[in-house]
Order: C-alpha cells, then structure tokens, then sequence
C-alpha cells in the first residue's frame, strides 16, 4: 500500500501592480444585489492582519472548482490518492496534484484583497479534490490546522453530498465538527456554498444541504458565501450562464465566472474584516 | 388490431401515463411543460402515483392468481415480474451510462458525471459494475427501477397476509414507523443508502395492493373523507407556496415545529407526502368513475397506452429526457421546448404501441397454438 502522499498546493500571490488594468471581467457581468453573495460577518482574525507589510494566510478546501478553470473541464490533471484510515469514503477520493489556476475563484479573490490593501502579501494554500466529501476534507483541514497556521480558512462543499443522498445530519455534524477545528487554530471560516446548476435545482434535493451550511454560518467567526444564490441570478439575467454556453466559449465563461466569485468573495472578506 | 386494452381499469392506466409523462417532462431542467406537473402543486409527485398504482396493480393481478393458484405460483410471478424489471434496469443502466459519459467527453462537459453520480463509474469501473448489479450504486435517473424491484421481492413474501389485510397493514405500517425514526435503509456503496428507501415506501405499496385484494367497505358518508383530503391538498399547497418558499413565516413557531414543516423528505416517503397522495388517490377515485367515457376517447387513448406499457415507456423516457436536456442547453426558447416535450412524448407514446403491437402478436400465436405442445409433449425433457 502506497503512504498518502499529501498534494500540498502552496501558491504565494506576488501582485507587483495594481490598477485598472487588473479588472478581468466587464464591471457589469458580475453585478449582483448587495446582499445575495451573503452577510459579512465580524472576521477579528482577519481584520488583524488586514494590513500593509502583512501576510494573509489563508487555507482553501474544496472540490474541483477551488482548482480554477482548467481543473474543472480537464480530469487529465488529477492523480489518484489513497486516503488514510479515518476516510469513510468507498471510492478511492481524488486529490489534485498540481497547483491551482491564477484564474480560480480563491485565487482571484486573492489578487482582488491585494488590490483593496496594497502592501499586503496573501499566501494562498488549495488543498482538496474532485468529489470529496465533507469528511475527507475534514481530514484535510485537520491537518493542515496542525501544520501551519492560518488566518483564514475557505471550505467549498455540499454539492457531493446532495447528489449521493448522505444524510443532511452527517453533513451538519462534519461542518460544525470542522468550524470547531477552525476556531480552535484561530483563524475565521468562509464556507462557499455548491455551484448553481439546473440540473442541481430539479434534480437534486439541495435544500436541507444549504439549511445546514446556513445553520453552522450562524456561529461566531463563520460567514456563508452564497455562491448558488450569485450564480442563480447570473443565470436568470443571462450574465454568466455555463449551462447556455456553447462549447467554444465555455473556458471564457468559466474565467469570467471565476473572475466575478473572487471578487465577489474579496468584498464580502473585506466588509467582514473591517466590522 | 386493437392496441389498448380495455377489460380493466383504465383510470389506473391512465394516470400510470400521466405520471410517465411527468417523470419525463420533470427530468429536464428548466423545462417550461414542468411547472405544470404534480410536484409543483402537491406535496407529492409522479413516484407516489407511481409505486401506489404498482400495488394496486399487483394486489389486483397477484391476488388473483394467488387465489386460484395458491402462493407459490403467484409468489413466483412476482419474482418473475421482479426479476424482468431488473433485467430492465441493468440494461438501461448500461445504456444511460453510456449516453452521459459519452455526451459528457463529446461535448467537454465533466460537470454531467458529477451531477448524475456517474463520476465513480470512471473513478472505480471495476467496483461501480459489481456495485450495479447489486442495486447499490444508483445514479440519478436511476433509482425508480431498484426500489419498484425490492418492492415486488418484499411483496412476494408478505401477499398471503393480503387474505388478512388489517395485519398486513399493521406490519406494513410498523415496518415504516421503525424506519422513519431510526433512519434504517438500504446501503449504498457510495454512503447515505438508497434514494428512495424500500423500507419506507413499501407501505405505499401496500396500501395500493390492499385497496386492489380487499377494497374497504367506504364510510356511508364519504362526504367526510372527501373534506379531510380537500383539506390535506391544502395543507400542501400552503406549504409548496407559502412556507417553503418564505421561511420566515415559521419564525414564530418553536424550533421543532418549524422543521417538521420545513423537512418533508421525499427518499423516506415522509408522512406527509403519503397523506398526500392518500387524499389525492381518494378525491380522483370519487370524482372519475371506473366506466367513465373520456377514458376511451381519443385524448385519453396516448395516456392510457403509455400506462399499460409502463416499463418500456419510462426507460424510453429516461433516455428522452437527458437528450431533451441536451438539445435544450443548446437552445432553450420555446420553439425548442415545445419540440423536445412534443417530439419526446410521441416518442413514447410509439413505443408503448409497439410494445402493445408486440403483446398483441404473443397473444394471436399463442391462441393459434394450443394443441402443439400436447403434441409435441413427448418429445420435451
């Protein structure tokens, strides 16, 4: 049996200029009501360090999408990994083994905290994998936790658990266990809620999934990114609609809907920091 | 040749057709016709209408045969009957798996493993085949057939009790509270059990086979029943359009309260949506009589073929629906969606008459046929 090779992805953001020239979507493709993407919510670990000369540390778990454009259309950059002892998953879970895109949401929003605090350096660590459930990335916090230390932490989940049916109970149990370990290590949490899909809204039972990740946001120190709300009404206007988008286009839209989560995401980090 | 039948009753085949046509329409996303179809207006959908007219159907068929022939040889029709529609589902796991993974690589299109739960198909192939025919790898789409299969299994165990019905009913709503309070359920490899949990709906099953076998004597005053179940499609549509879509309403109440009417779980048929379809099943009953006269006019006629050949005609839907989807993320306006719902149904209306026109053939040879075997009688091993 193979050790568990940790895939540890760390990616220093080093903006050298701000301006203008940096915005990579049209301001109007990502606008979207105020309060849709979520609440901010008091974030005192972040506000510490929201500052020039200082490092943001920041840990981001998910699935595919945490990994950018490129990682969500092409499975040739994924290796197989076994999971310790402790995963309950029967299928063997699926790290990625390279860095994460420039153009991923955690990573746009990133570059965008750069822009608002000029002087501050973002460290960036993505961690996780295609499909992984909730307590495999549990596992995955845990240790990281243990490792390094890190201000803020986002956790991108749901969307697995829906489609395979794992109770809701579980999944409020993994989530609150994890806030737990965060909160513990001193940093603040960002959950980042699934990806809006048509096929997710009528097929899927998401709703007791958003009831539990709306539960655990409801705890001190813990916000709630409402992507599928964002990306819900997106969709509506015909702003960024990846289900309509012909295959020639599709990598332009996913940069640009890449490009308006990390901005999105960066405004509501920075009203929180600064509450 | 006649191609629907019509020494029985055809409401059941009837809303059979309406409920296929509504698994159809209901599995394309964003589909305008979807609206329309039961689960925006109840609080409950085709698969209740379903698995209740499964039982009706086989307390009708079975009951019978199991009274003239005893219940090892209708026993052994529902195995049989059981064993045919896993034959069926196996085959369109086979299909539908190949027509996602091969959309999904044609068009660049990851995203469609992932949601329909195909994604451990390619992560684990060896396993997912083992794990399929076992029936506890289910990916969307497809998770009607297993548990209709485990229904049918359970149900050839327990239908000498249809003789009892009251201790049957008994059993089957025990068997339900158990499962609804300890969350028991069938595994399924890739973690939180089937989707729609056998344990729980085999009472809907159940009460169909038993309103077939031994129909109840009505209160002499229905009129009773008629306001419960007017009152209970209330209650639904109150919480399908007021609460669930305005949570808030439930603020004032405790905390208990509020999830009970905020967690009306499909997979573990919760009690209201059992109620639901109960009040429904009972208002159309009083309202359309066994020989009412639409049933044969021309409208219904689609419906009802549909309905008597529901096997083919809802593994021919499945099929539709995911090309449906397809076409409609290509263009969804409503040109489109007119003609992927249109083009669809006549689809499956063709082939439930096929499957009637097959049928129909099996029954002209076999009555052609009579006196070969006791000739040939000799001659079989």
């Amino acid at each position: 049996m193979s050790v568990p090779s940790v895939a540890s992805v760390l990616v220093s953001v080093f903006v050298l200029c701000a301006g203008p020239a940096m915005a990579l979507a049209p301001p109007d493709v990502c606008q979207a009501a105020d309060d849709l993407a979520g609440m901010a919510i008091p974030m005192p670990k972040v506000g510490a360090v929201l500052r020039p000369d200082a490092v943001l540390d920041i840990l981001a778990v998910g699935s595919a999408t945490m990994f950018g454009p490129e990682a969500s259309v092409s499975p040739g950059t994924i290796t197989s990994q076994a999971f310790g002892e402790s995963s309950k998953a029967p299928v063997p879970a699926k790290l990625f083994n390279g860095p994460a895109s420039e153009r991923a949401f955690p990573l746009q929003m990133a570059k965008e905290l750069k822009r608002s605090v000029p002087g501050l350096d973002v460290r960036m660590t993505v961690r996780g994998g295609r499909n992984l459930l909730a307590t495999d990335m549990l596992d995955l916090l845990r240790s990281e936790l243990a490792s390094h230390h890190y201000d803020l932490v986002l956790w991108q989940t749901g969307t697995v658990e829906a489609v395979r049916n794992i109770p809701p109970g579980e999944f409020s149990q993994t989530l609150s266990d994890g806030a737990e370990a965060v909160a513990a290590a001193g940093a603040n949490l960002a959950l980042v809620d699934p990806q809006f899909s048509r096929f997710l809204q009528t097929s899927s039972n998401l709703e007791p999934y958003e009831q539990a990740l709306q539960q655990v946001a409801a705890t001190p120190g813990v916000m709630l990114f409402r992507r599928y709300d964002l990306m819900h009404s997106w969709a509506n206007e015909g702003q960024i609609d990846l289900e309509r988008t012909p295959r020639s286009d599709r990598q332009k839209v996913i940069e640009t809907l890449h490009a308006c989560l990390g901005k999105h995401l960066a405004r509501l980090i920075l009203d929180s920091a600064r509450l | 040749m006649v191609l629907i039948g019509s020494n029985r009753d055809l409401r059941i085949d009837f809303f059979r057709g309406v409920a296929l046509w509504w698994i159809f329409m209901d599995h394309i996303p964003d589909n305008w016709l979807a609206q329309f179809s039961l689960r925006n207006f109840a609080l409950c959908d085709a698969t209740e209408i379903f698995v209740l007219l499964a039982g009706y159907a086989a307390g009708l068929a079975y009951g019978r045969s199991m009274d003239r022939h005893g219940w090892l040889f209708a026993g052994a029709d529902v195995l049989r009957r059981a064993w045919v529609l896993y034959v069926a589902h196996i085959f369109l796991f086979v299909v539908f798996s190949a027509q996602v993974s091969y959309s999904a690589t044609a068009l660049d299109r990851s995203e469609y493993l992932d949601e329909i739960h195909l994604d451990v198909l390619a992560e684990a192939p060896y396993r997912a085949m083992l794990e399929a025919l076992f029936l506890t790898f289910q990916p969307a789409y497809l998770n009607i057939l297993p548990m209709y299969v485990a229904l049918l299994a359970m149900f050839a165990l327990v239908m000498p009790l249809l003789r009892v019905p009251l201790l049957l009913l008994v059993l089957s709503l025990s068997i339900y509270t158990f499962t609804r309070i300890t969350g028991y359920n069938f595994p399924s490899w890739t973690g939180g059990g089937w989707y729609f949990n056998p344990v729980a709906w085999q009472l809907l099953f159940v009460i169909g086979s038993i309103l077939a076998y031994a129909p109840p004597r009505w209160p002499v005053r229905p009129i009773l029943l008629d306001i419960a179940s007017v009152f209970v499609v209330l209650v639904g549509v109150s919480l399908l359009w007021l609460i669930w879509p305005y949570p808030e309403i439930t603020s004032r109440l405790s905390a208990g309260a509020a999830r009970i009417l905020l967690s009306v779980d499909k997979e573990g048929l919760h009690p209201m949506r059992l109620v639901s379809i109960l009040a429904l099943a009972w208002l159309v009953s009083r309202s359309v009589s066994i020989h009412a006269a639409w049933l044969h006019r021309w409208f219904a006629r689609p419906l009802v073929l549909c309905g008597q050949h529901s096997l083919p005609v809802f593994c021919a839907g499945i099929f539709l629906s995911f090309l449906g989807r397809l076409v409609m993320e290509e263009r969804g306006d409503w040109a489109v969606q007119a003609g992927v719902n249109a083009t669809g149904i006549a689809a499956m209306v063709a082939v439930g008459a096929l499957a009637a026109w097959y049928r129909q053939k099996g029954r002209v040879s076999r009555a052609i046929l009579p006196d070969m075997p006791k000739a040939s009688n000799a001659g079989v091993i």
